[in-house]
């Protein structure tokens, strides 16, 4: 699903504890219509709102995770 | 007729960490001041509400209402149990006034409280979270609520052009306001580098510019004016309207994020109802429980044009003293704390400290004041509009 930012933040709550790293939730645009939310780790440099991103479901089905457009169609 | 409600008395623990007392102990105090407060015995009342949420999940207290009504030896007296989030204790006390207007009560007492200290911050973040629908992609995706009203203030300030620093002009109000204030968590004042150097929580979000985990409890005394009247009650505070709104309970759920749909539906009864406009508001209680939420508050009760609360709130506009309408003079969520089930009745508390004259960040000649609590992502809003009797 391709998706473009609406707005993110990265969250630092518990960066002592089991969250040891930031992480990023994102909700963006679905081309499909509508919103979705999603969470983003690693290199967050690229968030940026208006950026393309694309949506992709968790193993369970439900989750969801969002990575940047370049990094999606390596 | 609808009848009329008034609030005639109120009592409040001190806010912040409260070791040595259960969330039994500090609802029962704040019941009991209220009571002296209204000159009201225990024994009369027709009715207790009690607004709490997370009494079993952090207090370790279920049951809450009986308990009140028990350690008052009020025991045989109705009681009853609102849960509404954030907005807990104004809903409780939006149920006491539908009862007084609809003539099933005529006097009643509703108590806010929690304890939450007692809980790790962890423990603390993940009961709040679930305040959302937890089948949400949000919340799966960890979405907490600092990281919810993160996103509201990225794209506010991507909308409306503001700088991030705008954001300590909330907290550093608030903590100046707060300062003056003896029930106060934080009593204060933090310098605008203070704010922009602390540490980040949820990016733009700073430390001071999220509400504490607080201890609390408060509560007030409502009656019928025609019982007020009959029982010689003084400085009673006249109930305008309120207005209650359900909204979006997750994230991607709103289509704006610059706007609690709830809020603008709530206070637009509210305002029809009481049969004033925004610009008569002299003094308001906003749920600034991140201070992102205290300019989206303002822009959706009518305050404020959208996108005008960032610029009025740093040119010190909303400031006591500032030339409009003065915003959480007691401190706000920011400064004052936010044990969740009260904070809604000490904005209320709040507000007719002001309408009687009593506060001490008072507000000259203050005719109509408003609350505003909200639970969840918006999820629920509860507006409360309050004038001299």
């Amino acid at each position: 699903m391709t998706a473009t930012v609406t707005t993110f933040t990265i969250i630092h709550i518990g960066s002592q504890g089991p969250e040891a790293t930031p992480y990023a939730v994102v909700v963006a645009q679905t081309d499909e219509g509508g919103s979705v939310a999603a969470r983003a780790d690693g290199d967050l440099s690229w968030l940026a709102i208006g950026q393309p991103v694309r949506i992709v479901q968790g193993a369970d089905g439900a989750s969801a995770h969002c990575a940047s457009n370049s990094v999606a169609t390596q | 007729m609808k009848l009329v409600a008034q609030v005639l008395g109120y009592g409040q623990t001190p806010f912040g960490r409260a070791e040595d007392k259960t969330l039994a102990d500090l609802a029962a105090q704040a019941a009991q001041e209220a009571l002296e407060s209204a000159g009201v015995a225990a024994d009369i009342l027709q009715a207790i509400f009690v607004g709490t949420y997370a009494g079993v999940a952090l207090g370790r207290q279920g049951f809450l209402a009986a308990v009140v009504a028990s350690r008052l030896g009020a025991a045989g007296v109705p009681v009853m149990a609102a849960e509404g989030a954030c907005a807990s204790g104004t809903l409780a006390f939006h149920q006491a006034v539908a009862a007084i207007e609809a003539g099933v009560h005529d006097v009643m007492l509703v108590v806010g409280a929690e304890k939450m200290t007692s809980a790790s911050t962890a423990e603390v973040t993940s009961v709040l979270a679930s305040a959302t629908d937890t089948a949400s992609g949000s919340y799966r995706a960890g979405l907490t609520f600092p990281g919810f009203f993160a996103l509201l203030a990225r794209r506010y300030l991507h909308e409306y052009g503001v700088d991030a620093d705008q954001l300590a002009d909330v907290s550093v109000k608030n903590r100046s306001h707060g300062a003056h204030n003896p029930y106060a968590h934080f009593q204060k004042s933090i310098t605008r580098e203070q704010a922009l150097n602390a540490r980040q929580v949820a990016e733009p979000l700073r430390l001071f510019d999220c509400s504490p985990i607080s201890d609390g409890a408060a509560a007030v005394v409502v009656a019928s004016r025609e019982w007020a009247q009959a029982h010689g009650a003084v400085d009673a505070v006249r109930v305008l309207a309120t207005g209650l709104a359900s909204g979006p309970v997750s994230a991607e759920a709103l289509d704006s994020f610059v706007s609690l749909p709830a809020v603008v539906k709530a206070a637009g009864s509210a305002f029809a109802r009481a049969g004033v406009t925004p610009a008569e508001v002299d003094v308001a209680e906003v749920h600034d429980c991140f201070s992102v939420a205290e300019w989206i508050a303002l822009e959706d009760l009518g305050l404020f044009e959208r996108g005008a609360a960032a610029p009025a709130t740093s040119d010190g506009v909303t400031h006591v003293g500032g030339g409009r309408c003065t915003v959480n003079p007691s401190g706000g969520l920011l400064s004052k704390g936010h044990p969740v089930g009260a904070t809604g009745v000490a904005q209320l508390i709040e507000i007719v400290r002001q309408l009687r004259g009593e506060s001490h960040n008072q507000v000259p000649s203050a005719d109509v004041g408003l609350a505003h609590n909200v639970g969840g992502t918006g999820g629920l809003a509860a507006i409360t509009l309050l004038a001299p009797a």
